[in-house]
């Protein structure tokens, strides 16, 4: 079974002390331990420091929202500057961003959008992950995102077969987010079973459970909820396939912690300690 | 249908930051149709919310007051949506400085007096 993790969430350092004893993994989203001054990102010394520290006894991850990796008219530098200095104060087991584009010509969309499943697309991530391998001595992994929109008319893969094709050509790693695949099952772009015969669990290393909430009948992945039965039957699933996983990360957004509190978090932490044993 | 990521990624941003856009291609026109880009809106529109009235409590409550926060945030989301929270509230002051209610005004200046202030400490 995989060891398990959980967010790191800058805005209460209170908070990451409680809960490093209860995982073997903290996950940072280097963009949140940052902020734009006069057009460059400036890290947050406290979150490094404290970083630093917690890695002595805990392995970190890496987990992007912001490069980009899918914008057309190239990804997004800023975070490449934040991830470099969070890799050269903490030792990093591997980094991950999300298979999406949150960047058009160089401006936030507000928003994380997927990429159509198609030959332009591999084009354009391929020599991008392979730019990533080569830059940070480290795995990176890549994680589907949610999709909410209408699924591109002309797609030359399946949602499986692309993310395979990605490792095929690359040999990068998968982030299999379990709440995200249900998602996008109870929105109608995913068939499960098709999708979990046909993906290469030989690459995903990593696997996402969380909750969301739903909105106009659509599944969103906002991360501010401890996670539901029907995604934990999911993980049951999911689980015995993913034999090279080496962690499951019980992930949440630092805006829902005050309502999650921390009492909720470490009791879904001991929880999936229970669940995966 | 154009297979172009570049012309496909701008048409996108349009209908995310308008709801609509010039495309004629028909696979737009259905992303245009559906709930998805609907509740796609309704999200960014709802996170800069929530980022706002952290950061700028005092221009977000007073807006809020008169009715007009929520429009206040649209009109700045088919501008333009910074990621950083900082830069996201300073867009938003720049217009609340100029509003014609003189308690907005002044709430707007002060506090993106406090965010100069905090980014010149930084």
């Amino acid at each position: 079974m995989p060891a398990l993790g959980t967010s790191y969430s800058e805005r209460d350092p209170r908070l990451a002390q409680r809960l490093a004893p209860l995982v073997e993994f903290l996950e940072v989203t280097p963009d949140s331990i940052a902020t734009m001054i006069d057009g460059r990102p400036i890290v947050d010394e406290d979150a490094l420091a404290h970083l630093e520290e917690l890695s002595e006894s805990t392995r970190i991850l890496a987990h992007g929202v912001g490069l980009s990796i899918g914008s057309a008219d190239g990804w997004n530098d800023d975070y490449l500057r934040v991830l470099d200095r969070l890799a050269a104060h903490v030792p990093l087991a591997w980094h991950s961003e999300h298979l999406g584009y949150t960047h058009v010509d160089a401006a936030p969309l507000g928003t994380m959008l997927a990429l159509p499943r198609v030959e332009e697309s591999l084009d354009l991530l391929c020599p991008r992950i392979e730019t990533l391998l080569a830059r940070y001595p480290m795995p990176f992994l890549l994680e589907h995102v949610v999709n909410l929109l209408p699924d591109f008319a002309e797609s030359d893969y399946t949602h499986a077969g692309f993310l395979n094709e990605l490792v095929r050509r690359t040999g990068c790693g998968l982030l299999l987010d379990v709440y995200n695949l249900e998602c996008d099952a109870h929105n109608g772009q995913v068939e499960l079973r098709a999708f979990l015969d046909e993906l290469d669990f030989s690459a995903v290393r990593e696997i996402h459970i969380a909750n969301g909430v739903e909105r106009r009948g659509l599944m969103l992945d906002v991360h501010s909820r401890t996670t539901r039965s029907e995604t934990r039957a999911l993980l049951d699933e999911v689980l015995p396939r993913a034999t090279h996983a080496e962690v499951l990360v019980f992930e949440f957004l630092s805006e829902a912690v005050p309502v999650l509190g921390a009492n909720r978090i470490a009791g879904e932490i001991e929880l999936l300690r229970r669940w995966t044993a | 249908m154009t297979r172009d990521l570049a012309e496909l990624q701008r048409n996108l941003t349009e209908l995310v930051r308008t709801g609509a856009c010039a495309s004629d291609d028909a696979w737009l026109a259905d992303v245009a149709r559906s709930t998805g880009l609907l509740v796609v809106r309704e999200c960014v529109a709802a996170w800069r919310e929530l980022i706002l009235r952290r950061t700028c409590p005092q221009t977000a409550a007073r807006l809020e007051a008169r009715g007009e926060f929520r429009a206040a945030v649209a009109r700045l989301l088919r501008r333009e949506c910074p990621m950083y929270f900082r830069e996201l509230a300073l867009a938003f002051l720049a217009e609340a400085v100029a509003h014609d209610d003189p308690v907005v005004a002044e709430a707007a200046a002060y506090e993106r007096g406090e965010i100069v202030r905090a980014v010149l400490a930084a």
